[in-house]
């Protein structure tokens, strides 16, 4: 049997009328870094306040380890969970050194005890000698190290992290997302992750829980859910994707840019959807054209180009990035995945 | 860029204001300065005698004392009707700053006719339980007691704006590293808060400073009580131009306290993008303990003195008490302290904006100066615009113009704190923001600092206003003749000891400054 | 239709821009500036200006009975006689006032020391007793009051009271007197006293009461209202205050005032006093205040509503109030009594004062 760290039965949460979570089942797996991803407002760091405690269920369960935190008769108060909490604004404490941030939640009397702990925490997270500094003194990075070392000091068995990274610069974002992810795995320590950022998602998690409207859509791993993704929302918030229609044919999909060879076990001539990524197309030129080209996006290591086909349906394309193609150009696009595609009748997975 | 140079159009628009304003504010240290020049050796010694000595410690003693319990009742207070779920808490946010309205004489009076050697709690006791005598209340407790309950709000108005402002996620913080709502408040909350502390004890401590009501009803010799007895006993006004100096010395020292231990205090606000409400805290079991303190307090601060006074006016109004024609001294009133108060934050405006735009050493001395003459006596106040009045610009003299500078002199920093208070508050970045739009200056603040500032102009008004309601010396002495206010008709009534023709406009003052108080507590409530 | 319900739509949003009403308070402001400036210009020769330190419920009054009588147009300026003192010090000969009605001499000594009180005529000081008139006739009396001392009727009666001021320094008395050490009416007693008694006696007498540990007051008033509820037993006052709070509170008010009958210091009469400003250019009518304050009318007046005694002869006083001929009072010109100073070093010296 999985050991569990958290499990969130049947979680209900409303603001005034607004219900912002619906009958949420959450299970994370001891030692995981779970990373729920989705839009803003989907109900994922409502999530995140009801397991530290900031907030009351309205209905359901919230179990940590081995303890029921919040049911219909207990709600324990944030400073009994023992679960560390870092925030979208780091939220440290402006009057403290970063020695006195991080030793805030350690216990210990012992003065001798509490430098060590402290040491080697500025150690963990590289910022060995800025103790006495103050917050403010500070850059983003930084902070943010602070922040993750102050949640980790009291040895908690979970940490919560809102956004952590979204008030980083672009360029140190993604060496301190590394970090951070080391470091966790290092402490071997469970972890849930609230991001909007499907890319920092599927970087950061060991698996993904999608949300959307207050309701999970999919968990699983990061590559399970960006293949195979459950619903039309899912393969949409991954990202780069475009739905051409199909319909089903003696050899697979028949699609308005050729024939995909995909057994799929409905009758032949269902209609249904295909979700296409940029990376499963190929460009030519051609003289029996079917696209035209709309924009071209220069990204430095590849061109991703904006297509319109006769339909009037637009699809993405990456293409090498010395590959030009003028604006206004005809061009053929072509079906070339080499995997299977997620195929959809209305908003759900086949 | 948030130290900018600054621009020519800022000079005349800023600077070349606040300068002024702040020259204008030196005009009573100058008429100080004068008189004390022509002071013989006699009233120098004066300085070195022990008693002179003495009374500035116990000044000091009192100014110390009022400020601590000040904080003691301000501080539960501004958190239950803050952050915790106390029954009617709008209507407690709204009654716990109303003492502030009740001038001190009338509030030394009613404390002498209800807890006296003789009061009414007295004569009860003595009836019901046949206790003789109640402790003491002249001198040191009396004084401690009344000026307490009369400018505790300060501090109250002052940590309530800044506990709206602190960044829920800094709770949050603490309370999953393991402390519960309590720690969280004295080891995270607390500290945030000092500023907004000391900026309220400022004004209590200058505002016992420059007391003379009810230091003098409760006989305790304080600084300001001194300097009256040398005009009023000897005539002697180089002697009390000395000792008012002492009064500007021992502000300074304490501005340059205050500025120390701010220093000290790093408070930088997080670079939160937070615009959560602070959390609400169930008061769970001490939701009763909660209630019993507010309503205790609101009792013994507001509805004794009150029901006092409406005791008064209707056995004066029984008795065939002539109450008198009330409307032309209360428009006086309204008019005089709402010109007041709209004068002064305009004036307060400019100042504000370059100590929190432009920190430097200038600004921060002018932002300072404001408060010079803030601990002064009235009476102090008023004779130096006598002598320049009168002498220099004749034409204005006790005209409505000069009693409103007088008004600006006297209370000037009330509006500055308030209006510095929501400009810090402010991201530079909006105006800038504004500006790159294309938007003149004048624009930007028109549609973009003046919104946003607006509470604090509110308060601003709303203190002003009632300060300027309660003044007596001043407003004698420099009004335009034959101008009667309700402080006047107070004054008039309370020095014959007719107290029931003195309760009725007593009530009208608290009642009339009760209202911008309300609306800008009821204001802080909503959140931008 | 459509563009007016558009106009009564935006309307209420334009108003509520408090914005737009700060031009418009500026222009209101700068009016009342204007208009308060004017008012001050057309002041005519016709209207007088008083600085009175005798508050509008006592002579108000008889003022507007002035104005009627008169026709003069009259403007008071009411405050504390030593505020007043020391505003007309500050304004010198800019001061706008033509006359200064003091609640007692003192302040009007300060302002005549600087050269700022016109010689009254002789004709007009003759109306009043010498001794309640400036020796150098730079003011004259209006109405008197006599020193008394002020007892509890529930403790105590006029038999269980000494004859002088000296027997009060008795240790019975202890905790039980009440007294205004900043009020002038009581430091002039004290100046009287020194006149009388002399330096090292007055001292002696002060040391004696203070040993008795005496109750401060801020003023008369308090002291009188302290005595009637038993907070003290004793109070060093002026004789009209009682008869204020008798008319207020009715006959079961319990406090009296006892004259000291063997004369002495205690048994001085004062008196509130008027003067005209030098630089007055209004004295012709300055001057006929003054004379209405001194008529048959006026003194009536305070004999009956401030319960003052007339400094006139032939004016009948409430039935209640001893005729001032029956007071023991000594022989003294207040003129005499303009040593405040020194008496207020006595006080600070015994720290009776800070």
């Amino acid at each position: 049997m999985q050991q569990y760290s958290v499990i969130t039965e049947n979680l209900n949460k409303s603001f005034d009328v607004d219900s912002v979570l619906k009958n949420l089942d959450l299970k994370i797996i001891k030692g995981e870094i779970m990373a729920i991803v989705g839009p803003s407002g989907c109900g994922k760091t409502t999530t995140l306040r009801l397991i530290a405690g900031f907030e009351q269920p309205d209905k359901g369960k919230i179990i940590l380890g081995d303890t029921i935190v919040a049911d219909e008769k207990t709600f324990l108060p944030p400073e009994k969970r023992g679960v560390g909490m870092v925030f979208q604004d780091f939220a440290l404490f402006p009057h403290l050194t970063v020695a006195e941030n991080i030793s805030f939640g350690i216990k210990s009397k012992d003065k001798e005890k509490i430098r060590e702990e402290v040491d080697s925490l500025l150690e963990l997270v590289a910022l060995n000698n800025l103790g006495d500094r103050f917050p403010h003194e500070l850059s983003g990075g930084q902070r943010q190290r602070v922040s993750l070392a102050r949640a980790l000091a009291p040895k908690p068995d979970l940490i919560l992290m809102d956004e952590p990274f979204s008030n980083i610069d672009a360029d140190t974002r993604l060496i301190i997302r590394e970090e951070v992810r080391k470091i966790l795995k290092k402490l071997k320590t469970t972890a849930i992750f609230v991001t909007h950022d499907q890319e920092e998602a599927l970087f950061m998690g060991d698996r993904l829980a999608v949300m959307n409207e207050g309701e999970l859509e999919q968990i699983g791993t990061p590559e399970n859910v960006f293949q195979q993704p459950k619903s039309r929302f899912v393969a949409e918030f991954m990202g780069n994707t475009d739905f051409i229609p199909g319909v089903i044919s003696k050899k697979g999909i028949k699609t308005e840019i050729g024939e995909l060879e995909q057994r799929i076990n409905l009758p032949i001539g269902t209609k249904i959807d295909i979700a296409v990524r940029f990376d499963d197309l190929k460009l030519k030129k051609s003289k029996k054209p079917n696209a035209i080209v709309l924009a071209r996006h220069f990204k430095g290591s590849m061109n991703i180009y904006r297509l319109q086909l006769p339909s009037g349906n637009i699809l993405h394309a990456y293409a090498k990035h010395t590959k030009t193609i003028e604006l206004g150009k005809f061009v053929k696009v072509k079906l070339d995945p080499g995997h299977d595609l997620a195929c959809f009748i209305g908003e759900k997975a086949l | 860029m948030k130290t900018k140079r600054p621009s020519l159009k800022s000079v005349f628009v800023l600077w070349i204001p606040s300068i002024l304003i702040t020259l204008g504010i030196l005009l009573p240290l100058i008429y100080l300065v004068i008189r004390a020049y022509d002071a013989n050796i006699d009233a120098w010694s004066l300085l070195l005698k022990s008693s002179t000595i003495k009374t500035l410690g116990r000044t000091v003693w009192l100014a110390v004392w009022v400020t601590l319990f000040s904080i003691l009742v301000a501080l539960p207070l501004a958190w239950l009707t803050t952050r915790s779920d106390i029954p009617f808490k709008r209507m407690w946010a709204i009654l716990t700053p109303l003492p502030l309205v009740i001038p001190s004489y009338v509030g030394a009076y009613l404390l002498v006719s209800m807890l006296g050697p003789r009061g009414m709690v007295q004569q009860w006791l003595e009836g019901s339980l046949g206790i003789s005598r109640l402790p003491e209340i002249y001198g040191f407790p009396g004084a401690l007691y009344i000026l307490t309950v009369l400018s505790f709000p300060f501090i109250l108005l002052s940590i309530r704006s800044s506990l709206q402002r602190v960044d829920p996620s800094l709770e949050e913080a603490s309370r999953s590293l393991g402390n519960n709502a309590w720690q969280t408040f004295w080891k995270v909350i607390f500290p945030q808060l000092k500023p907004a502390i000391l900026t309220g004890s400022l004004l209590v401590v200058l505002y016992v400073l420059r007391d003379f009501g009810a230091v003098s009803i409760m006989r305790y010799n304080t600084f300001t009580r001194v300097i009256y007895i040398q005009y009023q006993s000897s005539f002697d006004r180089s002697t009390a131009a000395i000792l008012s100096l002492v009064l500007v010395s021992l502000t300074i020292i304490i501005l340059i306290i205050k500025q120390v231990s701010q220093n000290r205090a790093i408070i930088e606000r997080s670079d939160s993008k937070n615009t959560r409400p602070p959390p609400i805290i169930p008061l769970g079991k001490w939701r009763w303990p909660a209630l019993i303190f507010c309503s205790s307090i609101v009792i013994v601060t507001l509805i004794i003195p009150g029901s006092n006074l409406i005791y008064w006016v209707l056995r004066g109004v029984q008795a065939g008490e002539k109450i008198g024609n009330l409307w032309e001294a209360t428009q006086n009133s309204i008019l005089a302290s709402g010109l007041a108060a709209v004068l002064i934050l305009i004036a307060a405006i400019p100042i504000a904006i370059i100590s929190v735009r432009y920190p430097n050493k200038l600004s921060g001395m002018i932002e300072r100066t404001t408060y010079l003459s803030f601990a002064l006596p009235g009476i102090v106040v008023a004779l130096a615009l006598v002598f320049f009045g009168s002498n220099y610009v004749s034409a204005l003299y006790q005209s409505l113009p000069l009693l409103l500078f007088a008004y600006l002199v006297l209370f000037l920093p009330e509006a500055v704190g308030s209006v510095k208070t929501s400009l810090q508050q402010i991201n530079p970045n909006l105006e800038e923001a504004a500006r790159s739009l294309g938007s003149q200056p004048f624009r930007v603040f028109q549609k973009i600092t003046f919104p946003l500032v607006r509470p604090g102009l509110v308060a601003g008004f709303g203190l002003v206003f009632l300060t300027t309601m309660k003044e007596l010396s001043a407003t004698l002495i420099l009004s335009p003749i034959g101008y009667k206010t309700l402080a006047i008709g107070v004054w008039d009534a309370v020095s014959e000891a007719f107290f029931a023709r003195a309760a009725a406009p007593a009530l009208l003052i608290i009642l009339i400054s009760s209202v911008p108080l309300a609306l800008m507590t009821f204001r802080k409530e909503r959140k931008y | 239709m459509k563009y007016l319900y558009v106009i009564f739509t935006k309307l209420p949003k334009t108003l509520r821009n408090s914005f737009k009403i700060f031009p418009l308070l500026l222009i209101f402001t700068f009016q009342v500036f204007l208009s308060s400036c004017v008012s001050n210009d057309i002041e005519t020769q016709e209207s007088l200006i008083i600085y009175s330190g005798r508050s509008e419920s006592l002579v108000g009054p008889i003022i507007e009975s002035f104005i009627e009588s008169t026709g003069i147009q009259v403007d008071v300026r009411y405050g504390g006689t030593a505020e007043l003192a020391a505003t007309l010090l500050e304004e010198g000969d800019s001061s706008p006032a033509d006359l200064f009605f003091a609640q007692d001499p003192g302040g009007l000594g300060a302002v005549a020391e600087q050269g700022m009180l016109s010689a009254l005529p002789e004709d007009m000081l003759s109306l009043v007793d010498p001794r309640f008139i400036d020796p150098s006739g730079n003011w004259v009396g209006i109405s008197g009051r006599a020193r008394v001392i002020v007892y509890n009727t529930d403790t105590l009666s006029p038999e269980d009271l000494p004859t002088d001021l000296q027997g009060f320094t008795d240790p019975k008395w202890k905790g039980k007197i009440g007294l205004p050490p900043t009020n002038t009416s009581f430091q002039t007693m004290l100046t009287g006293m020194r006149e009388i008694w002399g330096e090292a006696e007055t001292k002696l007498w002060l040391e004696g009461i203070l040993e008795n540990d005496p109750v401060y007051y801020e003023k008369n008033t308090p002291t009188v209202a302290a005595v009637a509820a038993g907070e003290v037993e004793v109070g060093f006052v002026n004789h009209y205050y009682l008869y204020r709070f008798l008319a207020e509170e009715g006959e079961s008010f319990s406090a009296r005032n006892y004259f000291l009958p063997s004369g002495g210091p205690g048994s001085l009469i004062l008196v509130s006093a008027i003067g005209v400003i030098e630089s007055s250019d209004n004295f012709e009518n300055a001057e006929k205040f003054i004379q209405f304050l001194l008529s048959n009318e006026a003194q009536q007046y305070f004999a009956n509503e401030t319960f003052e005694y007339p400094l006139i002869e032939g004016i009948s006083i409430p039935a209640n109030l001893p005729p001032i001929e029956n007071l023991n009072s000594v022989n003294i010109s207040l003129g005499d009594l303009v040593d405040l100073d020194g008496t207020i070093k006595m006080l600070q010296e015994v720290e009776m004062l800070p």
